[in-house]
């Protein structure tokens, strides 16, 4: 009597546990990767995107200055995320708005930035700065004056 | 029976989810984040004030749009009857930290001074000149 009532309670969890599995909506909560636009849908989540947040910089770079990069980031899903880090893209070149001669030498150099707590809430878009994360070295070109520049970055974040 | 399974249950739910229970999504993105360069503003026009062939050179800070000051500034002296522009006593050569510089040895004449801000290699427009020094 004893020994059927365990299987069935063992039968029960063992059902539940996969049907988690099989829905996909336990093991998705794990890992997802990707970059770009996407796309929601049920038991996925999209990864963020980043737009342009160059009409919200403020000048503050000159030769051998600290300054300011602007981020900007959508969250599509349905649930509010916090980043941790921003980083310079593997291989990335810092461009500037100003050409040839700048983007030669722009003398911009970013620092990764990590155990941040950036907060982007469901379906919004947060635009952040991250202080003293760029610096500008005397290498910099006479051209870059007044240029905006590109940092290519990847961020990592996780619902919250 | 039971102390058999419910260890076997529990060590394949940690490999199944190594992460606990708690974990949350996982969520990464690629794009570009945006900085600003300043720029250098306007030299100010500078005064000479003249005792013998030694040229003392004044003049006030440039600032950045945004504000701060240049590093430095460069002096240039110009004939003032053709506007050309002369080898400059070793004194004011060079970037110039200062807001002043002495140039001697001006040969006699009629001269005009200006100041163009530096910082490294970045130029800003030059000064406008100044009045007439006569040696």
């Amino acid at each position: 009597m004893v020994t059927i009532r365990l299987s069935r309670k063992l039968f029960v969890v063992l059902a539940a546990v996969a049907a988690l599995i099989v829905s996909g909506s336990l093991l998705a909560a794990w890992n997802t990767t990707g970059s770009g636009n996407g796309f929601a849908k049920a038991g996925t989540a999209s990864a963020l995107t980043i737009g342009d947040a160059s009409a919200s910089t403020s000048a503050d770079l000159y030769p051998g200055a600290t300054g300011a990069v602007k981020l900007k980031v959508t969250n599509s899903n349905s649930f509010p995320v916090r980043i941790t880090s921003v980083t310079k893209q593997v291989g990335g070149t810092i461009t500037s708005d100003k050409g040839a001669a700048c983007n030669a030498s722009t003398g911009v150099t970013f620092t990764d930035q990590t155990g941040l707590a950036l907060d982007v809430a469901a379906g919004a878009t947060s635009t952040f700065t991250l202080s003293g994360a760029v610096s500008m070295s005397n290498a910099s070109d006479n051209t870059c004056q007044g240029a905006i520049f590109t940092i290519p970055v990847d961020v990592t974040g996780a619902s919250n | 029976m039971r102390r058999r399974l419910l260890p076997l249950l529990l060590a394949a739910a940690a490999v199944a989810f190594p992460g606990g229970a708690a974990a949350a999504w996982a969520l990464h993105g690629s794009g570009s984040g945006a900085a600003k360069a300043k720029t250098l503003g306007s030299g100010n026009a500078p005064s000479g004030s003249v005792s013998g062939h030694k040229v003392i050179v004044t003049w006030t800070a440039s600032s950045y749009t945004n504000g701060g000051t240049a590093a430095g500034y460069i002096i240039n002296r110009y004939n003032a009857t053709t506007g050309v522009v002369q080898t400059i006593g070793s004194a004011c050569t060079g970037t110039i930290a200062a807001l002043t510089c002495t140039e001697n040895g001006v040969p006699a004449g009629s001269w005009q001074y200006t100041v163009t801000p530096a910082t490294a290699n970045w130029r800003g427009p030059e000064s406008v000149k100044s009045a007439v020094v006569v040696v």
